[in-house]
This record gives structure tokens, C-alpha cells and sequence, in this order.
């Protein structure tokens, strides 16, 4: 059997973060769920997953921060990361690309299968 | 001949040269009227030292000396005859050997002995005896005269102009006439006394012509200035002569006492200083008097005259009426004056309508005031010391009333002032009226300007209250949106989960109604999705982002998706999709729910039994889609304001209430925005096509499919 694919979900809303590991242990994802950035960094080093979920809208250190982060450390940048985030101002996208975001999916209109699509893409 | 007489003559022909000198030489300053003047003064003199030695006949050495300084004058005269001549027919003189021979024959005559020896009589000069050097001087008067007149003759017979032509026979015949007679007589009855009246009659003579030439023919152009000159001189001879005969007579033979003749002459001299100097001297003493006993007294003229100027000079109220009572107080001297405006609607209203209703221009109360009609008037006005009260009031308008105290100096007011009064009250009366008016103006553009600073203040403060609102509104909207989607993504999320069996195996029927749900919530996120549109265009944070996008599929797949909300409204939605459709760069989530939005609201504004909606993609001269349906149409009055934000149209509004109004403003909008054209056409009751088109260069070519950025 190959691998599970793992996935790292960054988001401090519970109610989605739920939904999404539903969905995604469902599909033979394994999934780890973090609720802040300040622990994303630290998960990620831990968890080493194939792919990051991350949310903008986060209290404390929002998920720009985290992006750069993660994407200018040398043992997680080659991680691809999706913003996923209920933001989608043209700047916020801009931005997103520009800190070295993957993709960039909107919360509300996207389908739960255009993300798996999405995913499988990636990695 | 009565030395009187005689002495008249010369006194009027010297007067009268050296009128003509003074006059000629105040007038102009050009060269031959110089010297005419210069001429005219000689002449003049000359005839004056010969009257004066006649004068002075009882002493012979005076008498002589006299007489031959006149021949030193004659000599010089002759030499300025010269210079006029010459200046006078535009040539110039300048041989000084004439100045040194006139200067040598006058020093000549000085010494001549014929000359010195002649007889001095009071009435006559009488020359006994002939010597050489009165031969010289005669000869050189006589070649300075006749060369003179030569050169004004040839001017004569030059000129073509007819006016000259007068002007130059009127000068050679006066001064051709003097000189024959003159040197005739010298030459002929040099001893003969009572020729000597020759010369000064002669001289006459040439004066009245000249006088005549000047006022005729202009021959000097001082025309109007010598006859009122003449006439000046005539009055003062006249009553000098008026204030002589009586002292004359008087002193003659009342006191008989004979009086000489310098006396005569020092008497005539005075007469006329008097007589000259009367007018104003009477005109002073006139003045003086006034102040100590016509307390009264002032000049109408000047006072119309002040005012005249008061009110030419200012528009404003408060000084025309200030400057006019200072003037009337100053002249007419009423104990008091006060202006009754109908306009200043003081306390004294009720005496005013009085006045008013009383329709005379002028109430004069006074003891003796007959046929007055109203003694309760007149007894109002005195009981307020007015004395004279006169109507204010042009063009029909009534401004109000000038109101005159008593006279200070108790006197009544007589005609005189009673016309002036009236005469300036109708000055005052339209001035007043220009002020007021004036006024009037100036205080409706203050009260505009006050109300439209006002008005333009409360517009700007609604402006800053909308503008705050429309923000407050707009950030509502977005944050509304954010909070709903949320929830939204998650309803959706699950019930696809359950939909496609992550929750275990589900009937038929539960599919079903789980996919009407999910429906349902992915309508709600379009919703929520449009709302934030419309808040983002609002605040300028609307973007499009184009991709090359298939519409082919992506109306093929939404019409999939509304299909069961189709069947549950009856409606038979269809759309062909059509083959090898091109791909268009376009923002295809925009577009996604400009799309929705035109056959969702083809599905709800749907007659109620039902209907059909078609749904065409077709590509022409533009690539277009229309979505046509057959249901309630739009009324033709509600067609311009359909793609308006929140705008709903009555009959979509009863079949649909809950309806936003926003979908057709930002499907207008994002058509718009990516460069295509709206599709409208409706007809209330039969059905509406919506649509967009969009040209050509929208087209991508298939190849150059770039790799979709994350979105």
C-alpha cells in the first residue's frame, strides 16, 4: 500500500478544520491539525507533512507571517503550501503569490473535491 | 477847437493804440503779432509823448524835450512798421543796419532844431522852421513806411486766398491812408498849428479800420475778446465821463474855480478807478451788510448748486441725508430739520400717514395759513415746533417729508425759500429713492449670500452623513460577508460529504434532499459572494483577474446545477452546447455568477404555470450568450433603472420578495469591467433575453492555454 499522503491543516476555526479531516482521513489522507501560527512552524518540523492547508485570517500571527516563514526556512520551504482563506482581494492573492503560496483557493465557493484536485496536483 | 476836445481825441487814439497793443499780444504770441503789438505801442507812445508836451505847453523846455523824444519815438515806429510789415507777409527781417539807422535818425531828431523849435501850443503843434535833420527823419519814416507797405502790397498780389486778399487791403489802406495824410501835412503845413490835429485823426482813423479788419475780416483773430474789450471801455468812458461832467460843472460854476487840464485829466483817471472798481465794491459792501442785518440771506443758486454736487457724488443714504440738512441748515437757518422717511419706520408713523393722507406738496403752518382743511394737522405740527413740512416723493412713490423748524431768526419763510425747498425736495426725493433702493439691494445680497452659505453648509453636512453612511454601510456588507461564508463553506462542505457516501450509504431520496440542500447553500454562497462584490466595487477593491475560460463547459455545468431548481419551477431549461467553442479570457468566477444570475432570475420570474428558458452560446461576429425566457418580462418604465444597484422592478417584486436587486447591477458591472456588451430585450408579460456579448479579441487561442495561477 503507498503511502498516506499527510497534510497539515492551519486554521484556528474549528468547525473547518473538522470538516476538512473528515474529508480528508476519509480519502486516505493522514491529517494533523494546528490552530495557531505561532505553533504552525514547530507542527510542521514535527509532523513533516506533504502539503500544508493555511488559512490568512488567523489571531496573533496571521498566515502571511506564517507563509514566509515556513517558506523561507530552509527545511520547510519545499513544502507546498494553499492558502485557503475566506479573504480574495486581488492584493491578498498578489500577496500570497508573492510570499511563495502554491495556490490560493477561496473558502466559500470552492468545493471540497476542487481541493482534493488540488492537492493531487501538487504532490 | 476846445483843448477838451482836442485832448479827448488824443487820449482815445493813444488809449486806443495801446488797447490794441495789449490786446494783440495777449491773445497770440506769433511773430508779426508781436510785432504789430510792438507797433501799435510805439505808435502809441509816440502820440502820447506829443499830447503830453502839448500838456506841458506853459513850459516850454518840458514841452520840447517832449516833443523830441516823440520824434525819437516816430523813428522807431517806422522801424517796426518794417518788421511787421515783413513778419506779416511770412518773410524775415533781420538787417540791423535799419535798427542802427532808426536808432541814429531818433538820436537826429533828439537834436534837431527844428524840432526843438517848434511852437506847443495846447491845441496844436506848429513846426516854424525846417533843418536837416527833420528832413532826414521824415524821409527815413516815409522810405520805412512806403517799403513796408511794398512788401505787404506784393503779398497782396501773391496771395490767391480771397480772405487774405481783404484782410491785406483793409491793413495797406489803414496804414496807407495815416501816412499820406500825416506826411502830406508835415510836409506841406509843418507850421501850421492847427494841422497838428491831423496826425491823431489820422491815427483815428487807422485804429477804426484796423478795429474793423480785426472784427470783420480777423485780421488779428481776437475778434469776440475786442468787442467785449470795446464794449468793457466804452461802459467805463461812459461813466467815467458820467462821474466827471458833474464835478466838472460843479466846480466850474458853483465854486468857480477854473481847473486845469492835468487836473481834469488826474480827475478822469480817478472817475474811472471808481467806476471800475464799484461793482465789486458794492457787491462786497453788500455782503458785509447782510451779515449784520439780513441775518437771512443766502443764495438759492448755491444752495441748489451744493446740493446738486452732494447728490452726484454719493448713493448712500445717511449721507445724502446728513450733507443735505447741513447745507439747508447752513442756508435757509431753521431752528431745526428733520427727515420723516416712510422707509425708517420710526415712531412718528402715525403723523406720517397724516401728512401723507393731507395730499399738499407744502404746509406751511403759520398764524395767518388760510383755507387750511385739516387744524388738527397744522395743530399736531406745532405742537412738535414744525413749522414747514414738504413733501418727499418722485414717480409716483412717496419717500416721505422734510420737516422745517422756525426760521432762527424768527422770520418768516418766504416764497423765495418755499420754492427753493420744493425745488431741492424733488432733488432729494429721487436720490432718496435711488439709496433706499440701493440699500434694499445691498441687504437682499447679504441676506442670499448668508442663506446660500447656509444652504451650501447643510448640503455639505448631508454630504459628509451620506458619505459616513454609505462607508459604515459598505463595511457592514463586507464584513457580513465574511462572516457568512464561513458557516456556508462548511454546511457545504458536509453535505457533499454525506452526498457522496463518506457518512455511509444514503437512498435515493436522501440524496435527493440533500442535493436540494446543497443547492440551496451554494446559492446562498453566491449570494454572499455578490454582496461582497457589490461592497467591493463600492469601496474600490473590485478586481478582474482573467484567465482563458471555456464557457461552453462552464454553462454546461451550471445549467447542470440549476436544473432540479428549474424542474421544481416548471421550467424546461435547455442549452446545446456547442462544439469547439473557443475559450475567452475572462474572470471566471465573475462570469460564473453573472451567468447563474441570468437563469436564476429567468427561473423565478417565471410565469407562475411555468415556462422555458433557452440558453444559447453563440459564436457570430462576437461571441454571445443569451438566456431566453418566456416570463414576466420587464415593464418598459422600469427598463433604464433595472441594472441599478438594489433596484427591483414592481412585478419581479411580488413574485419574488426576497430578491437583493444586486445581481443585475454586478452582472452589468463585470461585463462592463472586461470590456463586453450588456444583452437586454423584454417585453412585460411575453419573456426577456439577457446576455452579454463580447468581441473577438477576447479569444484565446487553445495553445497558448497558460498554466491556471492558483485561483
Amino acid at each position: 500500500m503507498p503511502r498516506k499522503k499527510r497534510l497539515l491543516i492551519v486554521d484556528d476555526d474549528q468547525e473547518i478544520t473538522n470538516m476538512f479531516s473528515t474529508y480528508f482521513n476519509k480519502r486516505d489522507f493522514v491529517t494533523e491539525v494546528v490552530d495557531n501560527g505561532e505553533n504552525a512552524l514547530a507542527s510542521t518540523l514535527l509532523f513533516k507533512p506533504d502539503l500544508i492547508i493555511l488559512d490568512i485570517m488567523m489571531p496573533k500571527i496571521n498566515g502571511f507571517d506564517v507563509l514566509d516563514i515556513l517558506k523561507n526556512t530552509a527545511k520547510t520551504s519545499y513544502i507546498p503550501i494553499i492558502v485557503i482563506t475566506a479573504l480574495g482581494s486581488k492584493e491578498d492573492i498578489e500577496k500570497a503569490k508573492k510570499l511563495g503560496a502554491d495556490a490560493y483557493l477561496e473558502k466559500s465557493t470552492v468545493s471540497l473535491d476542487t481541493i482534493l484536485a488540488k492537492i493531487n496536483e501538487l504532490i | 477847437m476846445s483843448p477838451a476836445l482836442y485832448i479827448t481825441l488824443y487820449v482815445v487814439v493813444i488809449l486806443g493804440f495801446f488797447l490794441v497793443s495789449t490786446l494783440v499780444i495777449t491773445r497770440r504770441r506769433t511773430l508779426y503779432y508781436r510785432n504789430f503789438a510792438t507797433l501799435t505801442f510805439l505808435v502809441g507812445f509816440w502820440q502820447l509823448l506829443q499830447l503830453l508836451s502839448q500838456i506841458f505847453y506853459a513850459q516850454p523846455n518840458i514841452a520840447s524835450v517832449l516833443f523830441r523824444f516823440s520824434g525819437f519815438f516816430a523813428s522807431l515806429a517806422a522801424l517796426s512798421f518794417i518788421h511787421f510789415s515783413y513778419s506779416y507777409a511770412g518773410h524775415r527781417f533781420k538787417n540791423n543796419i535799419y535798427t542802427f539807422l532808426a536808432v541814429a535818425v531818433g538820436l537826429a531828431a533828439i537834436a534837431s532844431k527844428s524840432l526843438s523849435g517848434a511852437q506847443i501850443t495846447e491845441t496844436g503843434i506848429a513846426v516854424k522852421q525846417i533843418d536837416v535833420l527833420y528832413i532826414v527823419l521824415l524821409v527815413f519814416v516815409m522810405l520805412c513806411f512806403i517799403q513796408g507797405l511794398i512788401v505787404i502790397l506784393t503779398d497782396f498780389i501773391k496771395s490767391h486766398d480771397k480772405l487774405q486778399r481783404r484782410r491785406d487791403i483793409i491793413l495797406l489802406f489803414a496804414i496807407f491812408q495815416a501816412v499820406v495824410e500825416i506826411v502830406l501835412f508835415s510836409f506841406l503845413a509843418p507850421n501850421s498849428l492847427s494841422n497838428q490835429i491831423v496826425i491823431p485823426f489820422a491815427c483815428l482813423i487807422t485804429i477804426l479800420i484796423i478795429a474793423y479788419g480785426m472784427i470783420q475780416y480777423k485780421l488779428f483773430d481776437i475778434r469776440s475778446f475786442v468787442v467785449r474789450a470795446i464794449a468793457y471801455i466804452l461802459t467805463f468812458s461812459i461813466t467815467a465821463l458820467i462821474y466827471l461832467a458833474p464835478v466838472i460843472l460843479l466846480s466850474t460854476y458853483l465854486l468857480h474855480a477854473s481847473l486845469s487840464i492835468p487836473t481834469i485829466i488826474v480827475l478822469a483817471i480817478v472817475s474811472l478807478i471808481v467806476a471800475v472798481s464799484f461793482h465789486p465794491l458794492r457787491i462786497k459792501f453788500n455782503k458785509a451788510t447782510n451779515e449784520l442785518f439780513y441775518r437771512d440771506y443766502y443764495e438759492p443758486q448755491d444752495v441748489l448748486d451744493k446740493i446738486s454736487s452732494l447728490l452726484v457724488r454719493t448713493v448712500d443714504k445717511e449721507e445724502i441725508r446728513n450733507q443735505s440738512a447741513h447745507i439747508l441748515m447752513g442756508s435757509v437757518k431753521p431752528q431745526m430739520l428733520t427727515y420723516a422717511l416712510d422707509a425708517d419706520k420710526g415712531p412718528d408713523q402715525h403723523l406720517l400717514d397724516r401728512l401723507h393722507r393731507s395730499d399738499m406738496n407744502v404746509i406751511y403752518v403759520d398764524e395767518d395759513s388760510l383755507d387750511n382743511k385739516n387744524p388738527s394737522l397744522l395743530e399736531e405740527l406745532r405742537k412738535r415746533d414744525i413749522a414747514l413740512s414738504v413733501r418727499l416723493r418722485t414717480k409716483g412713490e412717496n419717500i416721505g417729508f422734510l420737516l422745517f423748524g422756525n426760521k432762527q431768526s424768527g422770520s418768516r419763510y418766504t416764497t423765495v425759500d418755499i420754492r427753493l425747498l420744493t425745488a431741492v425736495a424733488d432733488e432729494l426725493s429721487i436720490s432718496l429713492q435711488n439709496a433706499l433702493r440701493f440699500e434694499e439691494i445691498k441687504q437682499f445680497n447679504i441676506t442670499l449670500t448668508q442663506k446660500i452659505d447656509a444652504a451650501t453648509l447643510q448640503l455639505r453636512h448631508a454630504n459628509q452623513r451620506l458619505k459616513a453612511l454609505d462607508e459604515t454601510k459598505d463595511d457592514f456588507i463586507s464584513m457580513a460577508s465574511h462572516q457568512l461564508r464561513t458557516p456556508l463553506s462548511i454546511i457545504k462542505g458536509y453535505l457533499d460529504m454525506v452526498i457522496t457516501g463518506d457518512a455511509g450509504k444514503i437512498s435515493d431520496k436522501q440524496k435527493s434532499f440533500l442535493s436540494q440542500a446543497l443547492t440551496n447553500s451554494e446559492r446562498m454562497v453566491n449570494l454572499v459572494a455578490e454582496l461582497l462584490s457589490v461592497s467591493r466595487i463600492t469601496s474600490g477593491k473590485f478586481s478582474i483577474e482573467t484567465t482563458p475560460v471555456n464557457l461552453a463547459n462552464l454553462i454546461d455545468n451550471e445549467v447542470k446545477q440549476l436544473k432540479n431548481l428549474a424542474e421544481s419551477h416548471n421550467i424546461e431549461l435547455t442549452f446545446h452546447k456547442p462544439e469547439d467553442f473557443p475559450s475567452l479570457l475572462l474572470d471566471e468566477d465573475k462570469t460564473k455568477q453573472v451567468v447563474i444570475n441570468f437563469i436564476d432570475n429567468a427561473i423565478y420570474y417565471s410565469k407562475p404555470k411555468g415556462g422555458k428558458i433557452d440558453v444559447q452560446l453563440i459564436n457570430n461576429n462576437d461571441v454571445e450568450l443569451r438566456v431566453v425566457d418566456n416570463g414576466i418580462g420587464v415593464p418598459e418604465k422600469e427598463k433604464n433603472n433595472l441594472f441599478t444597484k438594489f433596484y427591483r422592478a414592481k412585478n419581479a417584486k411580488n413574485v419574488r420578495p426576497d430578491g437583493t436587486g444586486i445581481g443585475l447591477y454586478l452582472a452589468k458591472f463585470v461585463i462592463s469591467e472586461q470590456g463586453g456588451e450588456l444583452i437586454f430585450e423584454s417585453k412585460e408579460g411575453m419573456g426577456s433575453t439577457f446576455g452579454f456579448s463580447f468581441k473577438k479579441d477576447k479569444i484565446v487561442s487553445n495553445k497558448s492555454v497558460a498554466k491556471n495561477p492558483g485561483a
